[in-house]
């Protein structure tokens, strides 16, 4: 479906992408997982045929990205990393102009969209917020129905409720045999989304895999507030990696299953869980340092 | 040619092109309002009372003692080349280099329509706007010029000197719309599309300032327009205008060209 072949285009080293290679089957949701600056929103511009690469190719549904752009668009729903829309209408002029420049008449998805984000499309673009913009952004991009979906960084603005209910809607579109390739800097999201995910940093491919056995090889560190002192000695670390101690405070890591250790906690008094949010580049640096393990 | 782009062109834009008619019709008027067929040098002995160099430097002369020479002497000289060359830059900036500076040509280049065709058609509409504000000016001028001084205006002249006009705006249009268009750094873009048809101005004004500086109009292409070549009228004269045109074309299709094959950051 997105077929992405030896694609490099560099902009100084380490900045750009460098032999990128990797193909979205139809119907999966694939997620596109790097810190920012990684090249993510460079891959996406080439596939939307903004940008000639240095070298290598790409092709959606067997065509040329940049020479039959206009051709792939008719199928295509476009999220951009950073959205500028005509700042002189409002949202509702804007969805009218671009349905008629994809010539779009069924405004059914349109009107569906609106009510499911909460969307007031009447309001001036230029007086809209961040999160408002985006959600305009998303109509855009769906209200079409197209059968592949691009988006970079589609959640971006959106507060959490937004975000699971975006969620949603990208499984809704799957289960209706839609392509969706969208890209994140935040592990959890892609996570929670994509069926598969690829990792690149600096422009390179790190790793390409199914989100089930990243999942299984991630660690997550659970910070543990134990009721007291006592409670917290008591608790039995034997197989798990204690990174922290405080007090009645327990910061541990788990990698793969967790049941063990749920099963162990149940057994003692506890104020309260947290699992501590992990940058990306953590979860990197893990993954790798679990790599080297083997 | 895409109509729903033309159609958000014309929304986007319109309110601009009235203002420039109006401004441009205000000075025409009060210029026109101003002839005194039985004191026809009371204009020049106007002028005389501010600084020469100034006076040189707009252009401003009588080019012969009629209606005609006049108006082509005080209106076509310097007042052409300032207000709709302001307008032909805000708009070539306003359909091209602004969309593509903020990132908004994004959601103009991923529709189902090929690049050229997206370029083409604000090429068409800059070109459009252009000739609908000179046919304006000049049939509203024409009509108020009659009303005031009844078969005094040598309409043939009259009408040369607007198409004159109007194929200097070809070129100046073309000009702007290629800076607007084909420069890459998006930060530089709104200052060439200023720089070089303003540039052109300043030395189309310093040419006529001082002998010495003479030489400069082979510099700047808007001296191929010359009133002066219709009193009486010269063969240069349409030579002359069809070498704007044909300039203008060039850029233009340049213009096009390049915008269809080069990077965009969006």
């Amino acid at each position: 479906m997105i077929d992405v072949r030896n694609l490099t285009k560099s902009y100084g080293p380490k900045r750009g992408i460098f032999d990128l290679s990797f193909f979205v089957q139809e119907g999966e949701i694939f997620g596109f997982l790097g810190p920012n600056g990684a090249g993510k929103t460079t891959t996406i511009r080439q596939l939307l045929g903004f940008i000639h690469p240095d070298n290598g190719s790409a092709y959606i549904h067997g065509l040329r990205v940049f020479e039959d752009a206009h051709i792939i668009q008719k199928d295509v729903g476009y999220i951009a990393g950073e959205i500028a829309f005509f700042d002189h209408m409002t949202g509702d002029e804007f969805l009218r102009f671009q349905a008629e420049m994809r010539g779009m008449n069924d405004f059914s998805r349109y009107n569906n969209l609106i009510e499911l984000l909460e969307f007031n499309p009447k309001t001036s673009i230029r007086k809209m917020s961040k999160g408002t913009k985006q959600k305009l952004a998303i109509v855009a991009a769906f209200m079409h129905d197209p059968s592949i979906y691009i988006l970079d960084e589609p959640t971006s603005g959106l507060d959490p409720l937004m975000q699971s209910k975006f969620v949603q809607l990208v499984h809704k579109e799957k289960k209706r045999g839609k392509t969706i390739l969208m890209s994140s800097h935040n592990f959890e999201e892609v996570e929670r989304t994509c069926d598969r995910a690829l990792i690149i940093k600096h422009g390179e491919k790190m790793v390409l895999e199914d989100v089930n056995a990243l999942k299984q090889r991630q660690r997550k560190v659970f910070v543990v507030h134990f009721d007291t002192d006592e409670e917290r000695r008591r608790f039995n670390t034997e197989g798990f990696t204690v990174e922290n101690t405080r007090n009645n405070e327990l910061e541990i890591a788990v990698s793969g299953d967790v049941n063990e250790f749920i099963k162990r906690l149940s057994k003692c008094t506890l104020k309260g869980i947290d699992i501590k949010k992990q940058s990306l580049e953590e979860v990197f640096m893990e993954y790798y340092k679990d790599d080297e393990h083997e | 040619m895409n109509k729903a782009l033309l159609k958000m062109n014309t929304k986007s834009s319109y309110k601009l092109w009235i203002v420039f008619l109006l401004i441009l019709l205000f000075y025409k008027l009060v210029i026109i309002g101003m002839f005194d067929p039985d004191n026809i040098e009371a204009m020049d002995e106007f002028m005389a009372l501010m600084p020469e160099e100034f006076v040189q430097a707009i252009g401003y002369q009588l080019l012969d003692l009629s209606l005609t020479g006049y108006i082509g002497g005080y209106f076509y000289t310097f007042l052409i080349l300032m207000f709709p060359l302001i307008f032909t830059i805000m708009l070539s900036f306003r359909l091209v280099g602004k969309y593509v500076d903020d990132g908004s040509m994004a959601y103009l280049i991923a529709t189902p329509h090929k690049r050229s065709t997206i370029i083409i058609t604000q090429a068409f509409f800059l070109l459009i706007a252009v000739f609908l504000l000179f046919l304006l000016m000049s049939i509203l001028g024409l009509i108020f010029t009659i009303a005031m001084f009844p078969n005094q205006l040598a309409i043939g002249k009259y009408a040369l000197l607007n198409a004159g006009a109007l194929s200097l705006y070809v070129f100046i249009a073309g000009l702007s719309f290629f800076c607007s268009t084909v420069f890459n750094e998006t930060k530089h873009t709104l200052g060439l599309t200023i720089a070089f048809p303003v540039g052109f101005l300043l030395f189309d004004m310093l040419t006529d300032v001082n002998d010495r500086l003479h030489f400069l109009r082979y510099f700047t292409p808007y001296s191929l327009f010359s009133p002066d070549k219709l009193f009486p009228v010269e063969t240069a004269f349409y030579i002359q205008s069809l070498a704007l045109i044909l300039m203008g074309a060039i850029l233009f299709a340049l213009a096009i060209r390049i915008f269809t094959r080069k990077n965009l950051t969006l």
